[in-house]
């Protein structure tokens, strides 16, 4: 029987790691109000699944199999939507660096989107590459080739940049 | 062994996740309520319903047996009569009619649960018999209910 958090430890949790898995769930959606919607309906899954606050790696599974079966399911949708509304910043501003962190933020959203969800997985959803496989449904070597591949993409684009 | 980090590494380290905006976090504060599994609105209006319709049942059952195996007590209808005649006596029978079920509007909880509020009337009809020989008399009575029924939400 799942137990219910309290508000409390309920908005701590979402505080806490709401950002990650909000950014992960962009990954796997073509809209923003796709993905928080997988985002509400897979926080509460994974709490209810794990009957008290989720792993990790539970939330970040639940958003990729949400955010497959809501593509099979409404593909026509979210291509008319696609174009539609301003982009959502994907890190938090950071006023000393913000030319810096715009630059690293436009070479992230151009990194190849498989490659980048290892990347994201790794890097903000503090993810191992055995947890990182198992999310992705990839081979071990496979997700660390991966994150090894975008690296190298985004040491191509910042070359000149920012190193 | 020192391994010494990549610097795109070191870079991509210095950025945070953006902050959830506070329309996303109102909401997603609100779904706290849907990790309970929630009860359905028919689970809901059957347990509202089946709890006293089934005790009403039981009662008119048993009242009837016992008026069959009885001194030949035969109810007859009265149509309504006044209620202070039949004050001082226990009904032998009870049976609850429905008049209507009427949907009044929808309202929204402190926890965002919308609610439809439904009004209920029915007729309750008691059968009593004032003495051994005296003849059974029935007596109406009009009940309204308005109650709170949680919708569903998808």
């Amino acid at each position: 029987m799942p137990t219910e958090p309290t508000p409390d430890e309920w908005r701590s949790w979402l505080r806490d790691n709401g950002p990650r898995f909000l950014l992960f769930a962009r990954q796997q959606t073509r809209t923003e109000s796709d993905a928080e919607d997988i985002l509400q309906d897979a926080l509460v899954e994974s709490w209810r699944r794990a009957g008290r606050m989720p792993d990790d790696a539970l939330v970040f599974s639940t958003i990729r199999r949400r955010a497959i079966d809501l593509a099979r399911s409404s593909d026509r949708r979210g291509v008319r939507e696609e174009a539609s509304g301003p982009a959502e910043p994907w890190f938090a501003p950071d006023i000393e660096q913000r030319e810096t962190q715009r630059l690293l933020e436009e070479a992230v959203k151009e990194i190849t989107p498989i490659y980048r969800d290892v990347v994201i997985l790794k890097m903000w959803g503090g993810q191992t590459f055995q947890q990182i496989a198992e999310t992705l449904g990839i081979p071990l070597n496979t997700a660390a080739s991966r994150y090894r591949y975008a690296i190298e993409e985004l040491r191509e684009s910042l070359k000149g940049v920012l190193l | 062994m020192n391994e010494e980090k990549d610097p795109v590494e070191m870079l991509l380290e210095r950025m945070r996740p953006a902050e959830l905006n506070n329309d996303l976090m109102a909401r997603l504060t609100a779904a706290r309520g849907n990790i309970a599994p929630a009860r359905s609105r028919w689970q809901g209006s059957i347990l509202r319903w089946l709890a006293p319709v089934g005790a009403v049942a039981c009662v008119a059952f048993l009242t009837v047996k016992v008026l069959e195996s009885g001194p030949g007590a035969q109810p007859q209808t009265a149509g309504v009569s006044s209620t202070s005649a039949a004050a001082k006596v226990m009904p032998v029978l009870v049976q609850d009619n429905m008049l209507k079920a009427r949907e009044m509007g929808v309202i929204v909880g402190p926890n965002r649960q919308p609610y439809q509020v439904m009004e209920y009337q029915w007729v309750e009809s008691e059968t009593i018999v004032p003495g051994a020989n005296a003849p059974a008399v029935r007596v109406e009575t009009t009940r309204r209910h308005v109650v709170p029924v949680e919708l569903e939400v998808y």
